[in-house]
């Protein structure tokens, strides 16, 4: 009997977080599949990169659940997190790389302190790692401040993957790189998240890039999803704030919301 | 009146909000420094940033503190004033110039690089990086430093306590024209163990709270470069005005009558 169901990744159900007066997310309801590979999108400070963080367990939401793996997670001590991250690999906005490392020894961070691999063996895995992502073996001894803003990517990229982690998390993948650069990183992402099979989130404002990376998109706007749907659908959607979001115009109105 | 006093309110509510979150900050840096796992090259790494490369400037303002208490004291006393002046350098060096000094030397350099490091790791999400790769910052970025700070801050005040009393005799045998084998007995007759013994533990306390507030203030960074230029400056003056204070506390415990 092979009745393929879906396993549930993440769920998240009533998710609710705000700073102050500010609410940032409000009832936010998402499920996503294992394997899927799905992109939030949306304008700046909707929420985007909270709603990432909070599935990382790096801002604890107000109320609501937030389950991984069928696991509530905003429960978690901080000890337990720990041992619960080892599961993700997150791409961060800015790199993020430490600074004060090699290359090899930041794509071997996980592979160090996570896996106790030894120097040795983590510094043959990064070096095979990096080649994965098409850097140079020759740049391991360099630190990421000599490296260009492309490779930095790549560098933050294996280093995500060098773990083999079942989620895959990219924060904004394509900000910041020329049109050809993107479309590498781009091709990266899909080729590692195919490779590892692995559950992966994007955030992203790039439309082209979601097209290519993701399976599904859902819209944030003020806290809310407003859209969620196919990636190859996006540009045929009749909901106005999608529309307007996709070709770049300028959004006043109130919005309709739900799916279109 | 009422804008007044819900002003002060606020601000006292803040206060106590921030000492709050400073202790617990605390509680937590020790918690995590005294359990495994430990980073023995990072707190190495540490121990040469803190210790070694902070000899220069404590060594020279040890000497020149040593040279200045010997010249002040030669003119306050006029009458037998070898075995006293010798007498207050040894003291002054060894209880508060020593320790005190040192301390506020390494809280500018010291207390503002750990400000400057950790904060731009935070603003720059690698803090966050860390932790997603399921390494705790408290035990990999501020335990070390915390470490390496309690055990070196009395190393290098036993330096600067040599080197001050030295400054001292050089004033007084070159300037003062005293005879050197008796300056040196009277140096050894007036050292007390238990001044020693307060400066050392004064350095460690003074070792703690400045790399505790380097740590605190650039852990809570925000804001870009701006936030963290903030948390530097903030450290560093945190960090001396509680060094003064807890200088005074100590002193009152070691020797009260």
């Amino acid at each position: 009997m092979n009745t393929i169901r879906p396993e549930i990744k993440i769920c998240l159900r009533n998710l609710s977080k705000s700073f102050g007066n500010k609410i940032v997310l409000d009832n936010i309801n998402l499920t996503i599949q294992k394997g899927e590979s799905i992109a939030i999108i949306g304008g700046s400070g909707t929420g985007k990169s909270v709603l990432l963080k909070s599935i990382i367990g790096l801002v604890k939401p107000d109320s609501g659940s937030l389950r991984i793996d069928g696991k509530e997670t905003s429960m978690l001590t901080h000890k337990e997190r720990m041992l619960f991250n080892t599961r993700f690999g997150v791409l961060f906005q800015g790199g993020a790389l430490f600074d004060s490392l090699t290359i090899w020894e930041n794509i071997a961070f996980g592979l160090m302190q996570e896996k106790k691999l030894n120097k040795k063996n983590a510094k043959e895995k990064a070096i095979q790692i990096m080649s994965e992502v098409e850097l140079d073996a020759s740049v391991s001894n360099s630190y990421p401040s000599e490296l260009s803003g492309g490779m930095q990517k790549r560098v933050a990229l294996a280093r995500a993957i060098a773990t083999e982690p079942e989620i895959l998390i990219f924060d904004e993948p394509t900000t910041g790189l020329d049109p050809v650069t993107s479309n590498v990183i781009n091709d990266l992402i899909i080729k590692s998240v195919n490779v590892l099979g692995a559950t992966a989130i994007s955030v992203s404002h790039d439309i082209a890039s979601v097209k290519k990376i993701a399976d599904n998109v859902a819209l944030l706007h003020e806290g809310h999803f407003v859209w969620q749907g196919p990636a190859d659908k996006i540009e045929k959607s009749q909901n106005d704030y999608v529309r307007n979001f996709v070709n770049g115009v300028s959004n006043n109105q109130s919005l309709p919301s739900g799916r279109s | 009146m009422i804008l007044l006093m819900r002003s002060l309110g606020h601000s006292l509510v803040n206060f106590f909000a921030s000492i709050g979150k400073i202790g617990i900050f605390t509680l937590r840096a020790v918690f995590h420094s005294c359990n495994p796992p430990f980073y023995p090259n990072l707190i190495l790494k540490q121990m040469i940033e803190i210790g070694f490369y902070s000899l220069p400037v404590v060594a020279l303002t040890a000497i020149f503190s040593g040279m200045v208490i010997a010249l002040q004291s030669s003119s306050g006393f006029s009458l037998g004033g070898e075995k006293a002046i010798a007498n207050v350098v040894v003291w002054g060096i060894t209880r508060e110039l020593g320790p005190v000094l040192a301390g506020l030397m390494v809280a500018g350099r010291i207390g503002a690089s750990i400000a400057a490091e950790i904060g731009t790791m935070r603003v720059s999400e690698q803090i966050d990086a860390l932790e997603t790769l399921s390494t705790n910052p408290f035990k990999f970025l501020i335990g070390p430093r915390v470490i390496a700070g309690v055990i070196m801050l009395p190393l290098l005040v036993i330096v600067a306590d040599i080197i001050g009393i030295m400054g001292g005799f050089i004033i007084a045998t070159f300037d003062l024209g005293f005879n050197p084998d008796s300056y040196i007995r009277n140096t050894w007759t007036s050292f007390e163990f238990i001044g020693f013994i307060s400066g050392i533990v004064k350095a460690a306390v003074f070792g703690f709270i400045i790399t505790i507030m380097g740590a605190y203030h650039g852990y809570y960074a925000k804001g870009g470069s701006q936030g963290v230029g903030q948390a530097t400056t903030n450290a560093v003056v945190s960090a001396s005005i509680l060094l003064l204070l807890f200088n005074f506390i100590l002193t009152a415990i070691f020797f009260a009558q």
